[in-house]
């Protein structure tokens, strides 16, 4: 697969689940899923590392501004190109699914708090690895 | 760069984990586990169970938390166990707990405390809360409730009234029946998701109390103005939004007697709040209104107040 278009992808990916996670708070504070100072909390946990990569991901985009991009000559493996996307789209699903857990008191808020960073620290190395590899600083 | 970024990222992440960690700082060392073994020993691991100790120069404080299925109701949990320990045994319970704990950690009682709290999740209220310690050789056990509202007004009957003809237990059981009886009206035609007559049992109890849970737009009456409302009948205008938050109330009508035939009576309202988009919500997953809906469940105690003493009045 070319890479800007993997690159484009899992801009797309991550961009998609973190807005979703934090509108999906967001919905929940207002049906009372979550109190103002909860919902606050789980954004701010949620947010840091989207900001990372999100910049990291913009500084490549911002890279490729001119008409006539540096051509890339080597595409990227097919079994990567899904595994990266597969774990993109696992680590988006599952923020959602640990946050969906505290609104119908399945787990506390801070049972929730350490499920997020479960999550961050559980697909943080394999974004972290994702990320370096194809957003690279030219 | 990069390297760097990400290595900053790690350390973040650790420091928070290290935080959430540290909110729970159980140390389970051997004192620690027999102190729980006691108490599942003495059957009150039902109810309590060991949270965390903390160490102060050469104080030692102990934290114990209710258990998961029964936090909500901790305070009549309580109250249950400490009137059972002063009937049979003839001592309260904190004492019991108190004197277990400093035998069993080997401590000077002076130089201990014990705390039950039934949350230690930052962001909810405290609604079940008591210290023990000793001051100047005595135990000293204080309690802090959330802030169930609470309204007093005295009713006044004629001795013409039905209920002011009756004199003791009669006229105790009387009001309360009417009380339990207005409450049922008044909630019976209400979209809920369940009502329970907590009343303790007993022609002399001159206690009312129910319980309501999943009532809509009851205390938080202008929840169909919220965000959320609004932009779902942006785009819904046939199906009008129905997430409004959950609500589950227990109210607890207290008569007492006043000079002449008159009864003077406490309302007691206090109110939790829950998700309104989920499907099933469980008890742990309502919180104190307490501490974002003050201003709406005082009114709301206001409003049932006055309703219910016109009632008596009819």
């Amino acid at each position: 697969m070319n890479p800007s278009v993997l690159r484009n992808r899992i801009f797309f990916i991550m961009l998609v689940g973190k807005v979703l996670a934090i509108l999906y708070i967001f919905s929940h504070w207002q049906t009372q899923g979550f109190s103002l100072n909860e919902a606050i909390g789980s954004i701010s946990l949620v947010l840091p590392l989207f900001t990372v990569y999100t910049t990291a991901m913009f500084r490549s985009f911002a890279s490729a501004q001119y008409d006539e991009p540096v051509q890339e000559s080597r595409n990227i493996r097919k079994i990567n190109a899904y595994a990266y996307q597969f774990i993109c789209v696992a680590y988006a699903l599952s923020l959602l699914l640990v946050i969906s857990l505290k609104p119908s008191g399945t787990i506390g808020y801070a049972a929730m708090q350490s499920g997020l960073a479960a999550v961050e620290s559980a697909f943080g190395a394999y974004l972290s690895v994702i990320m370096s590899s194809l957003f690279k600083h030219d | 760069m990069h390297k760097q970024i990400y290595l900053f990222l790690w350390a973040l992440l650790l420091v928070g984990q290290a935080g959430v960690a540290q909110t729970t700082n159980t140390t389970r060392d051997t004192m620690s586990i027999n102190y729980q073994q006691w108490l599942n020993d003495s059957g009150l691991s039902r109810i309590f169970t060991l949270h965390s100790t903390e160490r102060r120069g050469d104080s030692l404080r102990l934290y114990l938390a209710f258990q998961d299925n029964i936090r909500y109701a901790a305070r009549s949990a309580w109250e249950q166990i400490d009137a059972k320990f002063r009937k049979e045994k003839g001592y309260p319970l904190p004492n019991r707990l108190f004197f277990a704990f400093v035998h069993i950690y080997k401590q000077t009682p002076d130089k201990a405390a014990l705390f039950v709290f039934d949350t230690y999740d930052l962001s909810q209220a405290v609604c079940m809360g008591v210290a023990v310690r000793m001051v100047n050789g005595e135990l000293k056990t204080d309690y802090r409730y959330c802030k169930a509202k609470s309204e007093e007004i005295v009713l006044e009957f004629n001795p013409t009234h039905r209920v002011g003809k009756m004199i003791g237990s009669g006229q105790v059981a009387q009001l309360r029946k009417k009380a339990q009886q207005f409450l049922r009206e008044k909630y019976a035609n209400k979209p809920k998701e369940g009502y329970a007559d907590l009343s303790p049992p007993g022609s002399s109890n001159p206690k009312a109390k129910i319980e309501v849970r999943g009532l809509r737009r009851e205390v938080l009456y202008d929840a169909g103005n919220s965000w959320w409302c609004t932009f779902w009948n942006w785009f819904h205008s046939n199906e009008p939004c129905t997430a409004y938050p959950r609500e589950k109330l227990l109210i607890e009508v207290l008569f007492t007697p006043e000079e002449g035939r008159n009864w003077k009576m406490t309302c007691t309202v206090t109110g939790w709040v829950g998700s309104g988009s989920v499907e099933k919500l469980s008890d742990s997953g309502y919180r104190n209104m307490e501490e974002e809906f003050d201003s709406y469940l005082t009114r709301y105690t206001t409003l049932l107040t006055n309703e219910l003493a016109a009632y008596f009045q009819k």
